[in-house]
């Protein structure tokens, strides 16, 4: 795997460099419910309209290429990319009436969400933003979780324990409790995957989240990491 | 028992949160969202010098992930776990948490 953060002054731990390198090999790869070209179109757009807004400046080049998504899909970058704030339930009940299904609606949110995170851990670094991969061929399986049902969120969601069945099994492990954020995007394990990954790298592990002594760095304690989590959360309006 | 701290300080820059270095990671975090990259370059070299490379790689991944779930948040819609309710409820309100958009997908309103 090339290495993401080699040109860094400051040293990126290697776990977090190989999860984004993960991710960014992702986006261009088949999906469950889009294909590599299509996937690597929706972060592509949702970079021009970030770009647009005025941020991730650095080195910045538009990948877009045109191919045609639809226009629910397009609007959904936008809203996910540059205003989740203002995500409702009207919204999400509008862009599943124009034809976009719940999975591909899971799946836009992923990929949007986790491209801005890589994106914006090169703007706070001062990084130029990293290439996208050219897009894999490969058809989407289309593969939705059976047992995936509405319980904490407007999106179906693959509940934990013996209701979860097989499903929860690939996706949770034995884990009796699951939080709710990780669960959100679990209508499409793999990118419910790759977010799990990104949060316990990015942030902090689920075996240490209630150790409030963690830390990863010796001059970086928890409560200074939980400060900026918290005013992050609050730039973003996210009650949750 | 851990050392409390002051939560209004998140939303309420006037009110020292009594973190140690609070104000510069505040300062980092709104740089970052911010559409001025001199400002951004000023507070980035502010927090490598309170926390040194690799506390400065670690606010950058915070500010990261949070950008990543809270997008994830707004737009599933979830709400936030019945036992984190009431242990927030004391707060939420002063901080003007409840009347976010996303506040309704758990408080109904």
């Amino acid at each position: 795997m090339s290495s993401l953060y080699s040109h860094s002054v400051v040293p990126v731990r290697p776990d977090l460099e190989a999860v984004h390198g993960t991710a960014m090999s992702s986006f261009s790869d088949t999906g469950t419910w889009f294909n590599g070209s299509e996937r690597k179109e929706i972060v592509a757009l949702a970079r021009r309209v970030r770009h647009r807004e005025g941020l991730e400046l650095t080195g910045f080049v538009d990948e877009v290429t045109d191919i045609p998504l639809p226009s629910a899909v397009i609007e959904l970058i936008q809203r996910v990319a540059c205003d989740a704030e203002k995500i409702g339930k009207d919204f999400y009940e509008k862009i599943i009436s124009e034809g976009l299904s719940v999975e591909q609606y899971v799946e836009v949110v992923g990929l949007v969400g986790r491209a801005v995170a890589i994106d914006t851990f090169c703007r706070a670094l001062g990084f130029p933003m990293n290439a996208l991969d050219a897009p894999r061929p490969g058809e989407p399986s289309s593969m939705r979780p059976k047992t995936a049902t509405v319980q904490h969120a407007w999106v179906p969601t693959i509940p934990t324990g013996k209701q979860g069945g097989t499903d929860a099994a690939a996706l949770y492990g034995d884990a009796d409790f699951v939080a709710n954020i990780f669960s959100a995007l679990s209508l499409v394990p793999k990118e419910a995957s790759l977010v799990m990954q990104m949060g316990q790298v990015q942030y902090v592990g689920a075996d240490d989240f209630m150790n409030f002594e963690f830390r990863r760095s010796e001059q970086f304690s928890r409560a200074q990491l939980e400060l900026v989590a918290a005013r992050i959360s609050a730039l973003n309006n996210c009650f949750y | 028992m851990g050392k409390a701290f002051n939560l209004g300080g998140v939303v309420d820059p006037t009110i020292d949160t009594e973190v140690e270095h609070g104000k510069t990671l505040l300062a980092y975090a709104d740089a970052i969202y911010e559409n001025n990259s001199i400002v951004l370059t000023n507070k980035r070299e502010q927090v490598l010098k309170a926390f040194g490379p690799s506390g400065l790689v670690e606010a950058a991944a915070t500010a990261a992930n949070f950008s990543m779930l809270d997008r994830i948040a707004n737009a599933a819609g979830i709400e936030i776990e019945a036992m984190a309710v009431g242990q927030t409820e004391d707060f939420r309100a002063d901080l003007g948490i409840n009347d976010y958009v996303s506040a309704a997908n758990t408080l109904g309103n």
